[in-house]
């Protein structure tokens, strides 16, 4: 069994990780926008956001997203 | 408002101890330079060998000389001092696993997702201490969980600590981690634990009436290899 979590980013280096995981998430988000829910390129972003954020922070940021009040540059 | 700087430690951390040895020279030989001069001043000063004391009121030299030679031994401290704190942070290898650690009112949460193939999915569970009255024969009072937090073990760990409502704080004292909860904010935390066993840690941040029978990382139980792993993979 290979183990496998979302690699440390140099863009990231100290303890707070919260930039992070919101990064990852809008990350993901865009390659969607810009490729297509169907590609498997964005799989890998939304597997980094998933280790990283706790569940429900994605729960929030999907209903933000959905009513349109999403505070993030999608 | 008081700022707080919120920090994850390791304590065992051989580059802490080869900064202390460094130092430890430069404190005892200040400490015998201190007793020394108190001696000689109680011995000279005394009132029958030294009726009239002789006053020495100026020295600038001397005076420019121990204020400057200090700031200097300082900044040679400050150096490495600051070098070990920042390189602490460093992950230097890729973690292997994420475990996120989300603390309520008065029990942890674990959520291990890094298989998920969607948002719903993660392994999620909540962490409660046994209450006093239900352990079971050879149990330790107040220490068990529930649900114990299993990690492999010399698996390069990477822990994500948040709370859902209050400041707590993870600490697992026999792997010298400790690491506060702040709303809003994710602390990382990176451990490798060396041998298969249970650790036992508590919440170390005040959060309420139960904040004493919170048990933090429950325990961190039965360390095994990682084809734990396939028993939880969905």
């Amino acid at each position: 069994v290979e183990l496998k979590t979302a690699p440390a980013d140099f863009r990231f280096p100290t303890t707070n990780q919260t930039r992070h995981c919101f990064t990852r998430y809008i990350e993901f988000h865009r390659c969607v926008t810009a490729k297509g829910e169907d590609s498997g390129d964005c799989d890998k972003f939304a597997k980094y956001y998933r280790s990283l954020c706790p569940g429900e922070w994605v729960e929030k940021w999907n209903e933000q997203r959905e009513s349109g009040i999403f505070p993030g540059p999608l | 408002m008081a700022i707080r700087i919120s920090r994850c430690s390791n304590t065992y951390d051989a580059r802490n101890y080869r900064l202390i040895s460094r130092y430890i020279f430069l404190f005892y030989s200040d400490f015998f330079f201190v007793s020394w001069i108190l001696v000689r001043a109680l011995w000279h000063f005394h009132y029958q060998k030294n009726p009239i004391p002789q006053r020495i009121v100026h020295g600038t030299t001397i005076e420019i000389m121990w204020t400057i030679l200090p700031s200097i031994i300082l900044m040679f401290i400050a150096i490495p001092s600051f070098a070990l704190l920042y390189s602490m942070d460093e992950v230097v290898v890729d973690p292997a696993i994420t475990i996120k650690a989300i603390g309520h009112q008065w029990y942890w949460t674990y959520e291990y997702s890094d298989y998920n193939s969607s948002d719903e999915q993660s392994l999620t569970f909540d962490s409660y201490t046994i209450p006093e009255d239900d352990p079971e024969l050879g149990q330790s009072r107040l220490l068990e969980v529930d649900n114990r937090v299993v990690v492999p073990e010399k698996t390069h760990l990477r822990i994500i600590v948040t709370p859902a409502d209050v400041p707590h704080s993870w600490a697992v004292p026999s792997l010298g981690v400790k690491c506060d909860a702040v709303p809003g904010r994710l602390n990382q935390t990176s451990i490798s634990v060396q041998r298969e066993g249970v650790y036992y840690g508590q919440c170390s941040e005040i959060c309420g009436t139960n904040h004493a029978f919170m048990r933090a990382p429950g325990n961190i139980g039965r360390l095994l290899s990682p084809l734990w792993l396939s028993r939880t993979t969905p």
